[in-house]
């Protein structure tokens, strides 16, 4: 390893890092809510790529501009995927294992969706194809784009933590995180609240997919990034919003830093060796204080 | 209750006499028809390579039928998807040869789909030839019944080494590529060809999984290697993504590939991008034009697509074309005497003239060096014909 190239390192990893954060936000948020591990969670993040695509490509959006439909397309369908797919499953009480293989069969079926020809099709999509050059800080290269994510993965996870301290909703969602039964008690309606938190990770997912779609490519292989953020949402403690963003940070720093300075080709064994490292040494995670049962 | 069983029984007569005609009329169809099996990737990310590739072959079955077949009867190509995953190509294999009864299999796409496929070609004996399959592994297994219509990504880099030295200059070669099989045959090749064109070197090299989509910190640390070059072994997106990567870090040196991996969704995904970039290829329409029986193929696919059959669709079309080609000198359809036929074959191809080495691997191929140009929109040919050190020396 050149310990002089690390801090190079570091910069660079922190852009990946920041939608890491994005996605791990939005598996806490689902797993404090619902106490479920929702594996479609990956798949919003390809949803909001393609439909990045859509706003910067076939309607000439700007990122900026694009952000919010693109978010909001995807917390719509997150929501449609919860209340057709997953609140049935719920009423019935059923096991859940039965829900977590539903979100496993939702993401299959997403993917094959927005593959199909008439749709997006099985190619990779390419949302631009010029960069602002990059500027130097203390003789680091800083590219705009790990500006752009730190800044966008920053106001949201701000705004969310607003969000869930500031507005009635958002005590709802703590509540019903705490104990559906007693939320359901003081009279806040659970099942809104379990849309409303699925909305919001569907939206974090969609936002995320964009930056992904913007930065590398846009299509259905790009789920891949939001399966290792599920690495970030246990480094940092599993349920566990700024936690989240921490084993965000760490993790796509950690990935870079392994890929360019100690093995690209045992990159995904050694970064998913951290995972079981953390889950052994701090069973919590780096921020969480409890893990797999809801606080 | 008598007349009732009449009736039963004129109706037991009426399907029975049904069933035999049915089964009479698939036996005539089967016998009317020789049924090659193609297995390809058709779904997935890196399906455009299969589609262009299934496109392809089907136009061949339906050129040589339209010239009235194989041994007087029609082709019929049963084309399958392996998703580029090789237990998919197991499935795919054994439906085609249990169920479907093909007497040759053209593809898979990937050298892992081929490799996981032979023992059950071997078990029914049917001989394949293989799509693109670039990598050592396909036939170093030692499989009598595997045949290539490629030339291995080995000697495709090691081409592109020798042809960007010699024309481009470049002496300093960097090297990022796929971690699996088809990426070390390429990194073999480069290696090869740097050790035997005088004056290079490799300054960089790493292995990354398909699914990587960040190469800020490899494009780093390749760049501060300051290579003239940089070679990319890998299909897409991996390989897209990281083209696009390293132009949009400012990054103006040469980019290499080859149309082994890459596909008409390279140029599209690039754009601009593309331009400039050079590639060694599987075959291109205008250096097949040059040959008598490319030029006849490629004026009737004009006809009906309007416009010139991409490399891989001439890859599809020239295997479908071997397996026809040995089911005639064989005089049978029999799996065993189309393999004996292929080893003898002399292939009038449309891409080239071929022989196969007891491996079943070519003996010749020309390789054409193309050029990206026009925004990722056309792949233009710099020469029809660059040949590897390895093979020139040889």
């Amino acid at each position: 390893m050149r310990v002089g190239d690390l801090p190079q390192q570091i910069v660079f990893g922190l852009g990946l890092g920041a939608i890491y954060a994005l996605v791990a936000i939005g598996y806490s948020l689902v797993y404090r809510t619902m106490g479920l591990l929702s594996f479609v969670q990956p798949q919003f993040v390809m949803l909001g790529s393609v439909f990045g695509y859509t706003g910067l490509v076939t309607l000439d959006l700007p990122l900026w501009l694009a952000a919010v439909p693109v978010g909001v397309a995807t917390a719509l369908v997150a929501v449609l995927i919860d209340q057709v797919g997953l609140r049935p499953i719920r009423r019935r009480g059923g096991a859940e294992i039965a829900m977590i293989l539903a979100t496993v069969a939702w993401g299959i079926v997403l993917v094959e969706i927005v593959r199909q020809s008439w749709a997006y099709g099985p190619s990779a999509l390419n949302l631009r194809s010029t960069a602002r050059p990059p500027f130097h800080l203390l003789g680091i290269e800083v590219r705009w784009d790990t500006v752009g994510s730190l800044a966008t993965a920053g106001v949201l996870a701000a705004g969310l933590a607003l969000f869930l301290r500031r507005t009635s909703s958002g005590r709802a969602l703590r509540a019903v995180g705490e104990s559906s039964r007693t939320a359901s008690l003081m009279g806040i309606h659970v099942e809104r609240t379990l849309a409303l938190a699925a909305a919001i990770s569907g939206f974090l997912g969609g936002v995320a997919g964009l930056l992904v779609g913007y930065l590398f490519s846009a299509g259905i292989s790009t789920g891949t990034i939001g399966v290792k953020a599920l690495a970030a949402a246990v480094i940092g403690g599993f349920g566990n919003v700024p936690g989240a963003v921490v084993g965000g940070l760490v993790l796509g720093i950690f990935d870079n830093v392994v890929a360019a300075d100690v093995s690209a080709t045992w990159r995904d064994a050694i970064v998913y060796g951290l995972i079981i490292v953390v889950l052994i040494v701090r069973v919590g995670g780096l921020v969480g204080r409890r893990v797999f049962s809801r606080v | 209750m008598r007349k009732r069983l009449s009736y039963l029984g004129s109706v037991a007569v009426v399907v029975a006499i049904a069933l035999v005609g049915a089964s009479a009329s698939q036996a005539r169809s089967a016998a009317d028809t020789i049924k090659i099996g193609s297995i390809t990737i058709l779904t997935g990310p890196s399906a455009t390579i299969g589609l262009e590739t299934a496109r392809g072959a089907q136009f061949m079955v339906d050129y040589l039928n339209a010239r009235g077949g194989v041994l007087g009867k029609k082709l019929e190509l049963i084309s399958a998807d392996d998703a580029n995953n090789p237990q998919l190509a197991v499935q795919a294999a054994a439906q085609l040869i249990q169920q479907d009864h093909v007497v040759a299999i053209t593809g898979p796409t990937n050298s892992v789909g081929g490799i996981a496929i032979q023992s059950l070609q071997a078990q029914a004996s049917v001989p394949a030839v293989a799509y693109q399959s670039g990598a050592e592994q396909l036939t170093a297994t030692g499989s009598p019944w595997v045949f290539r219509s490629n030339t291995t990504l080995n000697h495709h880099f090691d081409a592109l080494v020798e042809y960007l030295a010699k024309k481009k200059k470049v002496k300093r070669f960097a090297y990022i590529g796929w971690n699996l099989a088809a990426g070390q045959s390429s990194l073999a090749g480069v290696q090869y060809g740097v050790a035997h064109t005088k004056g290079t070197s490799l300054v960089y090299q790493t292995a990354l999984p398909l699914t990587t989509q960040d190469f800020s910190g490899t494009i780093s640390q390749a760049r501060a290697a300051n290579p003239d070059a940089v070679l990319i072994g890998a299909p897409m997106p991996f390989a897209g993504v990281l083209a696009k990567q390293i132009r949009q870090s400012g990054w103006k040196v040469t980019i290499g590939a080859t149309g082994d991996f890459v596909t008409t969704d390279f140029g599209q995904f690039l754009g601009a991008a593309a331009n400039g970039l050079i590639m060694t290829d599987t075959g291109h329409a205008a250096c097949a034009e040059k040959r008598k029986t490319g030029k006849a193929f490629v004026t009737a696919w004009q006809k009906k697509f309007h416009r010139l059959p991409g490399s891989n669709e001439l890859v599809g079309a020239d295997a479908v074309g071997v397996v026809a080609a040995a089911i005639k000198k064989a005089g049978s359809t029999d799996g065993a005497k189309i393999q004996a036929a292929i080893r003898k074959l002399n292939y009038n191809g449309i891409r080239f003239a071929a022989r196969w080495d007891a491996k079943g691997n070519l003996k010749h191929t020309p390789i054409p060096a193309v050029v990206w140009a026009a925004n990722g929109t056309k792949l233009n040919a710099l020469t029809c014909d660059i040949q590897p050190v390895v093979r020139a020396k040889k």
